[in-house]
């Protein structure tokens, strides 16, 4: 049983989620379900986590929201990445690379 | 727990109400989707709604996360500026059609509204000769008068006295009355029909028993009638303005003056005696 882990990084798990929503637009529970995918559920992320998070990156215009009649009748809303939300998941994405290089490192006792 | 107790639990602390509404969506489409999952899985209606709800966790913890972002003055502000747009928008097309609708109807309609002239003023001609103007009386005219749809006042009236020097040989002293009717509607679509041409077209009288006409072949003549005329202004998209100038040879200020409206059928009284406007 693989164990959860999010929240490495402060700001880690903003990072997955503009990260899941890089090339898609999708709504709260298809997040869930597509970093538990990509992660092979590692990533288990709660609605009670999800949701304040969501909608603290759209406050932030990280996100943008928008409420759409599904196919099966629901009104659902989905959220797309900003522009300034690329540039800030690119920002996370160095400081996460220079962060796990540097773990790495001391695993492996260089 | 039911899904729409859990959702209204988990919204509670989301002042600004449309927020609050459109995080229930979301959240309640969020459990019905957890709720379909486990219905597909074999569990009764009943057991995957409870399920999901438990899956969603608590809803008091989620409840304060939600209610710390979704601050109620920035909704409000955002609605307020909505509607401050809204209006603005409304009123520059209302505007517009209105500013249209007068060019259409009055080319030569003036722009800015007429205002009660300065003491003195004078005017020098192209033949050199000098017309000065002498405000002699104004009156403030209370009241209002509904015709043809349209609602008149007289926001201005004065008499000025005006004397010609120069090479013509025009009368050495008369006096002009002037009255200024407004003629307002919410109807701004349409052409006021009372118009200028109408109230030129028809003649006004006074308490004296004077007549005034346009002095114009076909109308009336300076035999029968004093000299009459009027000029249009627009005022905004709900009103026009008429000046009406009315000669008084003698400078003797009649008690009311009844101007015709719309075809001439009507007739609206400026009481100058008693300072009011009437049927």
């Amino acid at each position: 049983m693989p164990r959860k882990e999010t929240g490495v990084l402060p700001g880690s798990t903003a990072m997955l989620v503009l990260a899941v929503l890089k090339d898609q637009e999708l709504y709260g529970y298809r997040i869930i379900e597509e970093l538990a995918a990509r992660s092979q559920n590692v990533f288990q992320l709660k609605e009670g986590t999800l949701y304040p998070l969501l909608h603290t990156l759209e406050k932030e215009k990280l996100l943008k929201g928008r409420e759409a009649p599904a196919p099966n009748g629901r009104v659902r809303r989905y959220y797309r990445i900003t522009q300034e939300g690329l540039r800030v998941l690119e920002e996370k994405e160095a400081a996460w690379h220079t962060y796990a290089g540097a773990v790495t490192a001391v695993l492996a006792g260089v | 727990m039911f899904a729409k107790v859990w959702v209204e639990e988990a919204t509670r602390k989301i002042r600004f109400k449309p927020d609050r509404a459109a995080v229930g969506r979301e959240l309640d489409g969020h459990i019905r989707d957890i709720r379909d999952k486990y219905e597909a899985q074999g569990l009764s209606p009943y057991d995957a709604e409870m399920r999901a709800t438990a899956d969603m966790g608590d809803p008091a913890a989620i409840a304060e996360d939600l209610g710390r972002i979704h601050k109620p003055y920035w909704g409000w502000l955002w609605r307020l500026s909505q509607w401050a747009l809204g209006i603005l928008l409304v009123w520059a097309v209302l505007t517009g059609i209105g500013y249209v609708r007068n060019r259409l109807e009055y080319p030569a309609a003036e722009v800015e509204l007429p205002q009660l002239p300065e003491e003195v003023e004078t005017r020098t001609y192209a033949d050199g000769g000098v017309r000065t103007f002498r405000l002699m009386d104004s009156w403030d005219i209370g009241g209002s008068v509904d015709l043809g749809g349209y609602r008149f006042t007289v926001p201005l009236a004065y008499l000025q006295e005006r004397t010609y020097e120069g090479p013509e040989d025009y009368t050495p002293l008369q006096y002009e009355l002037t009255v200024c009717l407004r003629a307002s509607s919410w109807r701004f679509w349409e052409p006021i029909s009372a118009g200028q041409y109408m109230i030129l077209s028809h003649e006004a009288v006074d308490s004296d028993g004077n007549r005034y006409g346009r002095w114009e072949p076909g109308l009336f003549s300076q035999e029968t009638h004093r000299h009459y005329f009027c000029n249009t202004y627009g005022d905004g998209p709900f009103a026009v303005w008429y000046e009406i100038q009315l000669d008084l040879p003698d400078g003797e200020m009649p008690d009311w003056v009844d101007i015709p409206i719309g075809y001439g059928e009507e007739r609206l009284r400026v009481n100058f005696a008693e300072g009011v406007v009437g049927p």
